[in-house]
């Protein structure tokens, strides 16, 4: 039984892969998650590629069909005013209300859920609110530039990069933002109070990389970008295998030295760790005439058995056949109507030695008059007439 | 919100975590208010306190940046777990908490007598939470990995680099905090479930398996598509042109996308419309990212007579995305994060008084105060044996002169 949140309540409304990656957390340990989509259109994720067949459309989406899954989904237009009195009565009985559509508010005073002094609210946004950048344009690419990651990928002098992934970036305030909600629900349980949170997405990637700033104000030293390489340590690297890439990530001396052995350099200009980092580059020369005679997969079998941090640097079409991945059974296979049966990654982690249950994302407005007559108990002809005036 | 309660009041977690991907997951719990109390022995350390930094072992132990920073707000206890009553005080602990993290290879716990079996004897809502590589079970189980390990096998590093280069390492060391943000959010769940149900869990969180969550998109694209996606210097947006263009100065950069229609003009306005500007190969979107290998130096000879702040300002305040890159230096100064009081300063007894980032998150308007860092080795044996666990002084005494706890390393 994985279903760790089965109490929680949860009202997503959401337009963004951070906020939608939120609902995803609760809703793979078992919370019940509605998410609030417009009528006709749905939440902007449905439109994100990438698609089926590379053919869009509103159940066609993979991302969306991966952040929502186990959700249930309620069309209904918010702004309108019996809308907006639906979305109250969700609300108060609800623990949490994930936001990124601004209806929350800035203020208490006439922002959605009021009513619900238990409720916990969180905002995601790009920039802080008040500060100089609230109003600024930004892509991920605008955000891990002014989140700090950027000046960590790519070589030295040349152009700094991102990865080819926008979920990388786009997941971070998610997550960060999922933890600081689940903590206040405890929080409310305890003392009846909710709490607003706030996540500002150039915050959470700053908090992500390695503490960089503090390092830098310790010992003068700035960490920035090294290419294949993590500054300064001799054997944290990736070096050219026979097939590809491999990546040693080699910390302690006892692994270093190891390593030394495994690749048959045993050499006195390298027998110390000074030595070592003195004659970085010439070690690097060493221990690749070793790893260019090997294929990714024998240097990364025969380093692990020895006890050597080394992993293959895998291509995307690799990564669901590795041995571990199998074996643990990490990706599921989801039957969905409009898509059929496909495989997705699972997640987030086993729990009492168990996956989640793998559910499928919900069609467009699928839940709604489940949620409407079912459990706010209104009438069949007043969802006629709500859906009539288009607010459902 | 000082004067208030912290959501996870009354939530204590015992952490028994080396690195980063463990600790920060009971830094985020500490900096949300719970009790944390860190585990560590003076026969061995968490090895952050010496590899992050240059110097010798038993000098810099207290002055590791990294360390200082990712255990905030926790307390220290030493205890020898190589021995029985080591072992004993741990279980004790463990009696009276919500959870326990800890982040070595899947041998270790059972080893030192402490898996989730026996700790569950001890107390039936323990959460156990291990973060490690690749998983408790399966035929990599015991395999070692840090950061850039997980980024390799996940297909992470198979996205970062230079079109049709390369791999290369990410220097964020992006899958310790994947897996260590999952790990916070799964041990909550299991804590909340046990406070309810009064049944703990056990949490297994992969490195391995974390990073795969978090590109998402190209593993579902490929699994739509059939096409793998690769590393790419301006990744595969349909923007262009996209990227980092140099700016004045030594290594100075300013990030721009250009998606839509009204961008591309708003840009040609912005650099006074040159004369390639009705050229036919950028008439439309397709034909700018088809062609961006000719359109992005053209960008990039404008772009370098400026500065990068000031250039973005310029190009926000006409719609276009733009933003200077950031570098560590730079951030400590950015006016958009002094505004929000991202950086906390905190003094700590051996390194003095340095800046630390804020958890990510306002509570009620307020990030989380960052009331102590890094714990002096053993720091706070005397409270967590006495007042948590009941011990008198002569105990504690004896303990000291058996070395089961201490307050100096022994390197």
């Amino acid at each position: 039984m994985t279903d760790l949140l089965r109490d929680v309540r949860v009202v997503e409304l959401s337009d963004g892969c951070s906020a939608a990656f939120c609902g995803r957390l609760f809703a793979r340990m078992g919370a019940d998650v509605m998410l609030v989509e417009r009528p006709r259109t749905g939440s902007a994720v449905r439109w994100l590629p990438p698609f089926l067949d590379d053919r869009a459309g509103l159940e066609r989406g993979g991302l969306f069909m991966f952040t929502a899954s186990g959700k249930r989904s309620l069309t209904l237009d918010a702004e309108h005013p019996d809308g907006t009195a639906i979305l109250e009565r969700l609300l108060e009985r609800a623990d949490v209300l994930i936001d990124d559509r601004g209806l929350s508010g800035a203020a208490d005073e006439g922002s959605a859920g009021r009513a619900n002094p238990r409720l916990v609210r969180i905002v995601f946004r790009r920039f802080a609110a008040g500060g100089p950048y609230e109003k600024w344009l930004a892509t991920e690419l605008q955000l891990a530039a002014l989140g700090g990651w950027m000046a960590q990928l790519g070589e030295p002098r040349r152009t700094p990069l991102i990865s080819n992934s926008r979920t990388m970036t786009a997941f971070v305030p998610g997550v960060v933002g999922a933890i600081a909600a689940l903590a206040a629900v405890r929080g409310a349980r305890a003392s009846g109070r909710g709490r607003r949170i706030d996540v500002a997405a150039q915050e959470a990637l700053l908090f992500t990389t390695r503490f960089n700033e503090t390092f830098l104000s310790y010992t003068g030293t700035e960490i920035k970008r090294a290419g294949d390489r993590y500054p300064a340590w001799a054997a944290y690297r990736t070096f050219k295998a026979a097939d590809g890439d491999v990546t040693a990530a080699a910390a302690t001396d006892a692994q270093i030295e190891a390593l030394m052995k495994v690749a048959g350099v045993d050499d006195p200009r390298f027998k110390t760790r000074r030595d070592r980092e003195a004659r970085v580059d010439e070690f690097g020369v060493e221990i690749s005439r070793w790893t260019a005679a090997h294929t990714r997969e024998e240097i990364f079998r025969q380093c692990q058995e020895n006890r050597i941090p080394m992993g293959r640097v895998n291509r995307i079409d690799e990564v669901a056949a590795m041995a571990q991945v199998k074996t643990r059974g990490f990706f599921e296979e989801i039957e969905h109507p409009v898509a059929g049966r496909h495989r997705f990654p699972g997640g987030p982690a086993k729990c009492g030695g168990e996956w989640p249950v793998p559910r499928r994302a919900p069609l467009l407005g699928e839940h709604t008059e489940q949620i409407l007559t079912g459990e706010l108990k209104h009438a069949a002809a007043e969802l006629a007439t709500l859906a009539e005036m288009g607010v459902i | 919100m000082s004067a208030d309660r912290l959501p996870l009041d009354g939530v204590r977690v015992v952490d028994f975590t080396a690195y980063w991907a463990g600790p920060l997951p009971t830094a985020i719990m500490a900096d949300l208010g719970a009790e944390v109390i860190k585990v560590e022995s003076i026969q061995r350390p968490d090895q952050f306190r010496i590899v992050a930094i240059p110097g010798d072992p038993a000098e810099v132990y207290e002055l590791s940046p990294p360390f200082n920073a990712t255990n905030r707000n926790k307390l220290s206890l030493t205890l020898d777990l190589a021995r029985p009553e080591g072992v004993r005080l741990f279980k004790e602990l463990v009696k009276r908490a919500d959870a326990v993290v800890q982040n070595y290879s899947p041998r270790v716990m059972p080893q030192l007598g402490l898996s989730y079996e026996t700790l569950r004897e001890v107390n039936p809502a323990i959460v156990m939470t291990s973060v490690s590589g690749f998983g408790q079970e399966g035929p990599w189980r015991d395999y070692v990995s840090f950061a850039a390990i997980g980024e390799a096998l996940s297909g992470i590093s198979g996205l970062s680099g230079y079109t049709g280069e390369g791999a290369l390492i990410h220097g964020v060391g992006v899958s310790d905090p994947f897996a260590g943000y999952l790990a916070a959010f799964c041990t909550l769940a299991a804590v909340h479930h046990a406070r309810t149900t009064g049944e703990g869990r056990h949490v297994d969180v992969s490195q391995l398996e974390a990073s795969m969550q978090y590109i998402a998109d190209a593993l579902v694209e490929f699994e739509f598509t059939g096409r793998p996606r690769a590393r790419a210097t301006s990744d595969d947006s349909a923007a262009s042109p996209h990227g980092a263009f140099p700016a004045r100065g030594d290594d100075a950069w300013v990030a721009i996308s250009v998606a839509t229609e009204e961008q591309w003009r708003a840009l040609l306005a912005a650099m006074g419309a040159p004369g390639w500007a009705a050229d036919a190969r950028f008439a439309t979107p397709m034909l700018r990212r088809r062609n961006r290998e000719a359109l992005n130096p053209l960008v990039a000879e404008w772009t370098a007579r400026f500065d990068r702040y000031e250039l973005a300002r310029d190009l926000q305040a006409r719609g276009v995305p733009a933003a200077p890159v950031l570098a560590p230096s730079d951030l400590l100064k950015d006016p958009g994060l002094a505004a929000a009081d991202f950086f906390q300063f905190v003094d700590h007894p051996a390194a003095g008084r340095h800046p630390y980032p804020s958890f990510p998150a306002l509570i009620d308007g307020e990030h989380p105060p960052i009331k102590r860092v890094g714990p002096i080795l053993g720091a706070d044996n005397h409270y967590v044996l006495s007042k948590i666990l009941g011990l008198g002084d002569a105990e504690i005494a004896g303990l000291e002169a058996d070395k089961i706890i201490g307050t100096r390393p022994l390197y």
